[in-house]
């Protein structure tokens, strides 16, 4: 299992976990949500390619809930953040020779997803154009994640 | 009232009346006066002691949402401590001694707090967004797995002076701090309609207003700040009464 790669496919769901503080009334997640914590050059995100909703569920319940369950994930497809980015000013294409979204980071054709393989967390991506963001751009493109309406509770 | 209770019941029974001396009751702002003994969030939990429930078994997710919270609590006593509020000693409607300069690297407080106590205290935000702040402050100040940074004193002050002007005509907020510690607040009535401002430490206010599912954004600088609390207010859906 560790040795897949996720293919960054259109549908392909890139979850995100819903730190507590950024459940609001009836587990509606905050805009915060999908914001970098600071040092962070990426947005993290876990493939449901690599890892089922609950196993990414538990390894995030480990790491910040004691084991307590449930927690919240949001769950956008690759298409959902391509076009909230679109929607920031930011295009993604994507490339079909490689077979890789990319963005353009000044001049530079780059990457939009990357596989961040860490210990005890295989499925770990990363959401890689935030990181051209401005400030402003950041806080309108999290506002528009949160309207998605894709998150659950495992 | 805890004849009927397990030993378990009986030890949160012995939890609550001790934190219940410690923690602040954010309410008894409205009136100085008022001896300050609890904590809304200990309220309840003794509430729900002492209701007639009729069962002896706990309730386990009810335990399970009273610990967290009770840890919560924990982050806060510890706090209270290190600012002098010992039991019975204090209420919140003292202020906080002083910060001389020098404490602020071995001092245990959030520094959020300490420059916005007196605006804080005088605000008139719910119970919920005080605590909101409180335990946001105190979980943040204090090591853990979570890598978000520190409450932004100059965001909480900017926030707080933008609420001293609309506060009279305004729903409470959602309340809630980015990942740098910048306070975001929220009126919000549906997935359509919604209003989020996010206060920067330079003053200036990030908006994004969507009615309808039309969004308005931009950037209002600090001296302006007043002037987009006006716009919202005049528009034919005020956005500042969503929310409650």
């Amino acid at each position: 299992m560790a040795s897949k790669t996720p293919s960054f496919r259109e549908r392909s769901i890139l979850a995100r976990y819903v730190h507590v503080e950024y459940r609001g009334k009836n587990n509606r997640p905050k805009p915060s949500a999908y914001r970098r914590s600071p040092g962070e050059k990426y947005l993290s995100v876990n493939s449901l390619e690599i890892h089922t909703r609950n196993q990414v569920a538990a390894i995030y319940a480990d790491i910040f809930e004691n084991g307590n369950r449930p927690v919240t994930l949001t769950e956008p497809m690759v298409s959902n953040y391509n076009a909230r980015a679109r929607e920031v000013g930011v295009t993604v294409n994507y490339n079909a020779d490689d077979g890789h979204w990319q963005f353009d980071e000044n001049g530079i054709a780059t990457p939009a997803y990357l596989h961040h393989l860490k210990p005890h967390n295989e499925s770990h991506c990363g959401v890689e154009f935030v990181r051209i963001f401005d400030d402003f751009k950041e806080f309108q493109f999290s506002i528009r994640m949160v309207r998605s309406r894709t998150y659950k509770f495992v | 009232m805890t004849a009927n209770l397990s030993l378990a019941g009986k030890a949160i029974v012995s939890d609550v009346s001790q934190f219940g001396r410690i923690l602040p009751r954010p309410h008894s702002f409205e009136n100085e006066s008022d001896e300050v003994t609890s904590a809304v969030s200990t309220t309840r939990v003794i509430r729900w002691i002492a209701a007639p429930h009729g069962s002896e078994t706990w309730d386990e997710p009810f335990y399970s949402a009273y610990a967290d919270e009770l840890c919560q609590q924990h982050v806060l006593a510890a706090f209270l401590g290190a600012v002098g509020w010992a039991p019975g000693a204090r209420t919140t409607s003292e202020p906080l001694p002083k910060q001389t300069h020098g404490e602020e690297s071995q001092s245990a407080i959030p520094d959020a707090l300490w420059p916005n106590w007196e605006a804080l205290r005088r605000s008139g935000l719910s119970e919920q967004a005080f605590n909101t702040i409180f335990v946001t402050a105190a979980n943040r100040s204090s090591a853990g797995p979570s890598d978000l940074g520190p409450i932004n004193a100059n965001s909480l002050k900017c926030f707080l002076e933008f609420w001293g002007y609309i506060g009279a005509c305004s729903a409470q907020p959602e309340i809630s701090f980015s990942p740098r510690g910048l306070v975001q607040a929220e009126w919000y009535k549906n997935e359509s309609n919604f209003l989020v401002v996010e206060f920067r430490d330079d003053g200036t206010l990030f908006f994004s207003l969507w009615d309808n599912g039309l969004p308005i954004e931009g950037i209002q600088t600090k001296k302006r700040k007043y002037e987009l609390a006006d716009m919202f207010r005049v528009r034919r859906v005020n956005p500042l009464l969503w929310g409650d």
